[in-house]
């Protein structure tokens, strides 16, 4: 449906780079600076505070989409208006709605469990491509495993999906305990050996002319390193997936703008630079790295996600003044052919292109995205976001939800919803009301910790090695103690471990790693 | 070692330069047609442009300043190309056509088949500037040259401002569409600003945009392909004639005061496009000398560009198809940067095709990067080029700066006999404002 990784089953003689092991990835020339030159955005405050009458019924707009396209017999909720299919993506999504309309009070307790429950029901039974991981469409009526077309088929996986509904299985954990049990034993069905590399590169699958399975890198820019923080949060190693580059820089109506450098002439993937991935990592992990526990929003600590943010806002800011164009520019849905656009502010060579998936290039599919509207409205306090509020603010049908973009041809909006665009529009409310959306809990690990805590245990299935620091010698339960001082036998073995700066990324890296307050981590031996 | 207008080597040709020169005339002596007195643009094919024949009149001059032929062989030679020039078939009456029979001396179409198809803008503009050049430096000619011009009808090719607007035929019909892009444009418009023409629009870089290439940011002309159906690349070949042939000073005339003066921004863009390639061959180590050229096999002709449709080091046909086993180190390229850089880079340069000629043929076109193997495609505009680049090294910028009214200002100002074609009295003033800012980049 969306977040159709295209992978063109290209022969790998051509991607050669992209099928081989990952060699790390020589960016040539001096790196682009990223210079903390002042941008406007950086002045704009986020929005937080209670959410007014207005924002309230827009919340409760967007949630009456996932009240009208919910499927009773699986908990899945459909992707697009009436059509029974989904990805884990737009389930990410509908996780996030759901999590915003408990917050917010639109839904009480006993919804959101009866919710959550049959979800992960269906999650614990779902067929997995290849018995590795969720394929990247089911069918949202039977849980059955389908492609594009709604028709039974495994035809692959998408990493980036998987990231993305892995950032939300971990803000449920840590937000409601009482489901930790059974979200970690959906994480437990899955098989990484194919997904994470040993260099920490993500793959996808798809399936090849003769049905076997390829793995090709997945992810750009942007998306590439959310994504990545999805598999950091349950202990993977993506140290080249969160890696910036390869990029570069290109100014556009006057800012430096990052963009992907990896050429997508040879490696059929679009290096699109748009909203939704920033916001994505703002309203749900802050702009901070993934263990960060602070719970100062004002900081950011992942500095160059903020910085690139602050970029891309400001590129469609300054859009608006010289043209007139609003604009708030994401990859959507269309209610007419080619239904799906990638409406970036820069791909493949030229800003303010708007792709196809096969890069055909359809200008007049350009579109305000409501979801990529919002979230920068949320992100950024600005008069413009103001204008951009306003704009959207009534481009709902009462009895659907919201629409899925308002085209910027003037032709009016894109009579078509998903779940992706109103589930988005929700968290990016429940950000105003309460902040970063990924909230510590007070407990620390969980099945998931433990299990692949356990020497005895068979890990043949790629998961990270955790290991509890000194919880035997103090008695006490390790998974509710909070940090315990003094050095362990596992703290004096770091200590002892290589320097950080003659480590070599690409070798196998066996040290143990902060994870949490208890929890050490480290990659799996392969 | 500089002096007024002149950046890069400066001194008298060594022995080997000069040997280099008389390769370069050789391909000139092998293509005269004696029929028009034309040159081949490629060897043994009896076709040339108009682009080829400033190409032509660029290689004369400097074959006779540089000692390798004698007053009385420039003389002959030169005569017959205006008197080609002063008789020959206009398309839609107004221009020459984009291309001419060697031979036979018709307009024909690149099959050389027998056809009007129209006029490049572009290509006029490089006429233009050495028939400026040439009439200025041989004054007895002078009127001849003068004359050529006061037969054509500018009132398409340009507009009041100096937007350029080239020709091309669909059906019956003469299609006219707005031509050139930030660099040639910029050379093009030269020439006609050289005739006195205003070209404030053409002059500048009015709509352009950055990216970041290795540190350096590289300006490039905004207007899209994909809407317009004209590439856009960032080459070398125009800076380098900027260079070599004006100084990066933007010939203006000295009555038109006000206005911005584009040199600096000419001369800055010219370093930056020299500066990335040399980063690249450092950061890479990949030799690096590019630009629009011919190749033997398809698609022909490619834009070997530093930055193209969206992408550095792009290597495009006309169509915007990538090409990119057509990149090379071309030959003229590595001789203009050579001649306005004197550094170790541009040493290994041209180090790296000083053997790409045979004696009896011209230099070639240049070294393919993908297989290190020769282009052993000989061409004029290569081999005028080799000839240009060693005049300079010998004196400095070749357009001369001070010019004498002659037969075409006494024609203009005759306000009785105009000659009714569009030339520069006849116009309307251009109302549009003098600085067109193009973004400020520094942010």
């Amino acid at each position: 449906m969306r977040r159709a990784v295209v992978h063109l089953a290209l022969a790998c003689a051509v991607l050669a780079a992209a099928c081989a092991p990952q060699m790390p990835r020589a960016q040539s020339g001096p790196k682009p600076v990223i210079d903390n030159v002042s941008l406007p955005a950086w002045s704009y405050p986020r929005r937080s505070g209670e959410l007014t009458p207005r924002e309230m019924a827009m919340a409760k707009l967007c949630w009456l989409y996932f009240e009208n396209n919910y499927q009773p017999e699986t908990g899945l909720v459909n992707a697009v208006q009436d059509y029974p299919s989904t990805t884990m993506w737009d389930t990410a999504s509908y996780l996030a709605a759901l999590v915003a309309a408990r917050e917010l009070k639109l839904i009480d307790k006993a919804a959101f469990d009866q919710r959550m429950t049959a979800l992960l029901k269906t999650f614990l039974a779902m067929k997995l491509f290849r018995s590795e991981m969720p394929n990247k469409v089911y069918h949202t009526k039977t849980a059955e495993q389908v492609d594009y077309g709604n028709k039974p088929g495994e035809i692959g996986f998408s990493a980036l999906d998987i990231g993305r509904i892995l950032i939300w299985f971990k803000i449920l954990k840590e937000r409601y305990p009482e489901h930790g049990n059974a979200i970690d034993r959906v994480v437990l069905r899955w098989d990484f050996r194919n997904t994470v590399d040993k260099h920490g590169t993500l793959f996808g699958a798809s399936v090849n002319k003769e049905n076997k399975t390829e793995y090709l890198q997945e992810g750009r820019l942007g998306y590439e390193e959310y994504a990545a923080k999805g598999f950091q949060l349950w202990g993977f190693l993506t140290t080249q997936a969160s890696m910036p580059e390869p990029f570069g820089m290109i100014y556009i109506n006057g800012v430096r703008v990052p963009y992907d450098t990896r050429d997508p002439r040879e490696l059929s993937q679009h290096n699109y630079v748009v909203s939704e991935s920033y916001v994505l990592d703002g309203v749900e992990l802050n702009w901070d790295h993934p263990y960060d526990r602070s719970t100062n929003d004002g900081d950011h600590s992942q500095r160059w996600m903020e910085n690139f943010a602050h970029r891309v806002y400001q590129a469609q800011e300054n859009r608006f003044r010289e043209t007139g164009i609003l604009t708030a520019r994401s990859e959507h849905q269309l209610d007419r052919a080619p239904y799906f656009v990638y409406d970036s502010v820069y791909t493949t060579g030229y800003a303010w292109n708007t792709i196809t998936d096969t890069g055909q290039f359809v200008p007049d599919m350009a579109a305000i995205s409501l979801k990529a509207a919002l979230g920068m409205w949320v992100m950024w306090k600005s008069p413009y976001t103001d204008l951009l509020f306003d704009a959207i603010a009534e481009a709902f049908d009462a009895k659907k939800g919201y629409y899925e973009g308002i085209y910027e041809n003037g032709t009016g909006p894109i009579k078509t919803q998903t779940a992706n665009n109103n589930g988005i529009m929700l968290e990016a409310l429940l950000y105003k009301a309460q902040g970063k959306l990924l909230k510590w809990g007070p407990i620390d690990g969980g099945l998931w910790e433990s299990t692949n805590a356990d020497p005895f245990a068979h890990n043949g299935k790629g998961r990270p090695i955790f290991i509890r620091r000194r919880a035997q010698e103090d008695g006490r339960s390790g998974a509710l103690s909070p940090r315990i001082f003094g050095p362990t036998n596992v703290e004096r073995a770091m200590k002892r471990a290589p320097d950080p700066s003659t480590l070599c990324l690409t070798c196998e890296d066996d040290r143990f790693r902060e994870y949490s307050p208890s929890w050490l981590v480290r990659p799996p031996s392969r | 070692m500089t002096h007024a207008g002149h950046a890069g080597r400066l001194g008298r040709l060594t022995p080997k330069e000069l040997a280099w020169a008389k390769i370069a005339w050789k391909y000139v002596e092998n293509n005269t047609s004696p029929q028009t007195g034309l040159v081949n643009s490629v060897d043994r094919v009896p076709l040339t442009t108009l682009w080829h024949a400033g190409d032509y009149i660029a290689a004369l001059v400097a074959a006779h300043q540089l000692g390798l032929i004698e007053a009385l062989e420039l003389d002959q030679r030169m005569s017959k190309v205006i008197e080609f020039l002063n008789s020959m078939p206009l398309s839609d009456l107004s221009l020459p056509n984009r291309a001419y029979n060697t031979q036979n001396g018709l307009m024909v179409n690149f099959a050389n088949q027998p056809a009007d198809i129209g006029w490049s803008a572009i290509e006029i503009g490089r006429l233009l500037i050495w028939m400026k050049i040439a009439g200025q430096r041989y004054p007895h000619l002078r009127e001849y040259f003068d004359k050529v011009v006061l037969r054509w009808n500018f009132c398409q090719v340009i507009d009041d401002c100096g937007v350029l607007y080239g020709t091309g035929r669909s059906g019956r019909k003469q299609q006219p569409s707005q031509e050139g892009r930030l660099g040639y444009l910029q050379y093009a418009s030269a020439g006609f600003a050289a005739w006195g023409f205003e070209t404030r629009k053409s002059a500048i870089t009015g709509k352009a945009e950055a990216i970041e290439i290795m540190g350096i940011k590289l300006r490039f002309d905004a207007r899209d392909d994909r809407t317009t159906g004209e590439v856009a690349p960032v080459v070398t070949m125009p800076h380098v004639l900027m260079g070599i042939e004006f100084g990066w000073e933007y010939p203006r005339d000295a009555k038109r005061l006000g206005g911005r003066d584009e040199s600096e921004e000419l001369r800055q863009m010219a370093i930056d496009v020299f500066r990335v390639q040399e980063l690249r061959y450092r950061n890479e180590g990949v030799l690096t000398a590019r630009t629009d050229h011919p190749v033997r096999e398809p698609p022909h002709f490619v834009h070997d560009s530093v930055f193209a449709s969206g992408y550095p080091w792009n290597t495009i046909g006309d169509d915007g198809k990538p090409a990119p086993r057509m990149a090379m180190v071309a030959t003229k390229a590595v001789f203009g940067m050579w001649a306005l850089n004197r550094n170790a880079y541009t040493d290994r340069l041209l180090l790296s095709i000083e053997a790409l000629h045979k004696s009896d043929k011209g230099w070639f076109e240049g070294r393919y990067e993908r297989s290190g193997g020769y282009e052993d495609l000989a061409t004029l505009s290569t081999n005028a080029f080799v000839l240009q680049a060693l005049l300079y090294k010998t004196q400095g910028r070749l357009y001369p700066r001070e010019s004498q009214p002659g037969y075409f200002q006494h024609r203009l100002n005759d306000a009785f006999a105009r000659p009714q074609r569009c030339l520069p009295v006849e116009r309307e003033q251009c109302k549009a404002p003098v600085a067109i800012d193009g973004r400020s980049f520094l942010r």
